[in-house]
């Protein structure tokens, strides 16, 4: 695959997010959500819709812009310190996407106005949906990435972003180094903080002898990770 | 109902998060009185506002807390209980800003600099709350120096910091050394996903708990050694 970037926008029905992904999301996986659930999500589903903005997109880096060979990532003049768990994944990746998404900061503001105004339930609600839609544009970059591999009959590995897995959230501001200006119209806080805060960015191989984990925080002991829980609830 | 009866309900609806008469949930406790009722009933029956607090909304969010702690309810029961526990505060403030009822302590709470995570420190904060203690929450993005400022304005008070980022612990430990630097008998407790046992010990906190009962009742115990 060549070096260059993709950009897209998405809608509400396009990331397909249902009302069990926000009930596993506020943590009812194995017992059944409580009676005033189901109606509240309803709504936050049928509110959100008007207020996504979701932008993502990805840029991709070619062969001799990279060197996998070490503990770490080498990609153009940008090591990045991934940890061993992600370096050893990627390392036979002859391209790197570098991905952003992003759902705009509709959902977080309504949700901040909800709390502010008194309602710590739909606030918590909004706010959680803001996340599995976020979740949801990555998942939809990560597609979109694999759709690209295989026309070039080529794989993909997961997805890592700083953060996850012992790589550094503060290594958000060397990913965005990467990436065109304004991407997907995120900015980073001085603390790496992505605004709007319900976006995802990070890094997926591409080649043809990556392998894509089935469940990939088998191979990480965070076990408190927020993403950890989410995954776990979405590959059933 | 005695008032003995009336606080154990009391108790019993603020765990279930039964709000009032007119709230469907939880669907068992349809058509009967909720927290709000029931309040207002245990004050008229001879129960002291003092004895509502500490016999009926801590009991009920301790029991909350515990529950929480043991993965066996989530958040938004925990925050269908909060509701209930604010139905009854409403009864309860004429006695609070008489000072008829008196409150366990002051905690001045909030995220620290660089960091705008606000959840967890609310869930922490209305935790502490339910367990009888005044809350200053500061909000997020909050510099060692406005931690510095709530601690001279509240002088016997806890300290409580949050941080969901590795980049932001950063400023924890900041601020944590500034205040026990500047006030060293204050205590500090410190939370947040990111965080750990050996992070907190090592800049200086008093207390890392990785949920809020842990903070309630590491605050118990301090009520009860003061």
């Amino acid at each position: 695959m060549n070096a260059h970037t993709h950009t897209f926008e998405l809608d509400a029905a396009s990331l397909n997010v249902t009302p069990k992904d926000v009930e596993c999301a506020l943590g009812y996986i194995d017992i059944p959500a409580p009676e005033y659930l189901p109606e509240m999500i309803d709504e936050a589903l049928a509110t959100a819709a008007g207020l996504l903005d979701v932008h993502c997109g990805y840029h991709l880096i070619t062969g001799p812009e990279l060197d996998l060979t070490s503990s770490d990532v080498h990609c153009r003049d940008v090591r990045f310190n991934t940890g061993s768990i992600i370096a050893k994944r990627l390392r036979y990746s002859t391209s790197l996407a570098l991905f952003a998404a992003t759902i705009g900061g509709g959902i977080e503001r309504f949700s901040r106005q909800q709390m502010a105004a008194g309602d710590m339930m739909g606030g918590f609600v909004y706010d959680t949906l803001g996340s599995v839609y976020a979740e949801a544009a990555a998942d939809a970059i990560e597609r979109a990435i694999d759709a690209a591999a295989s026309e070039m009959n080529e794989k993909i590995t997961n997805r890592y972003s700083p953060g996850y897995c012992d790589w550094s959230v503060a290594e958000q501001h060397a990913l965005f180094t990467l990436l065109p200006p304004g991407f997907c119209g995120i900015t980073l806080t001085s603390s790496a903080l992505m605004l709007p805060v319900k976006s995802v960015s990070g890094i997926i191989g591409i080649g043809t002898d990556v392998k894509r984990e089935q469940y990939q925080c088998a191979i990480c002991d965070m076990n408190d990770c927020i993403r950890k829980k989410y995954l776990s609830t979405h590959s059933h | 109902m005695t008032s003995t009866e009336l606080l154990a309900t009391l108790a019993m609806c603020v765990e279930r998060g039964k709000v009032n008469a007119k709230a469907p949930f939880p669907p068992d406790l349809k058509g009967q009185d909720g927290a709000d009722e029931l309040t207002v009933q245990a004050l008229a029956a001879g129960a002291t506002p003092q004895e509502v607090l500490t016999q009926a909304l801590m009991v009920g969010m301790n029991r909350v807390g515990e529950k929480f702690r043991d993965k066996k309810i989530f958040v938004p029961d925990l925050l269908m209980a909060a509701r209930a526990m604010n139905a009854s505060m409403v009864h309860m403030q004429p006695y609070f800003k008489s000072a008829e009822v008196k409150l366990r302590g002051t905690v001045v709470i909030g995220t620290v600099a660089g960091d705008l995570h606000d959840i967890g420190k609310k869930l922490v904060a209305m935790m502490l709350e339910g367990a009888g203690w005044k809350i200053v929450d500061l909000g997020t993005d909050v510099s060692t120096q406005k931690f510095i400022d709530a601690v001279k304005e509240n002088p016997q008070c806890v300290v409580g910091m949050s941080a969901l980022l590795t980049t932001t612990m950063a400023s924890m430990e900041e601020s944590v050394k500034k205040v026990k630097e500047i006030f060293p008998s204050t205590k500090v407790l410190v939370g947040g996903a990111p965080l750990t046992l050996e992070f907190a010990q090592k800049i200086g906190a008093d207390f890392y708990s990785p949920d809020p009962q842990g903070a309630v009742e590491y605050l118990n115990t301090l009520q009860m050694t003061s």
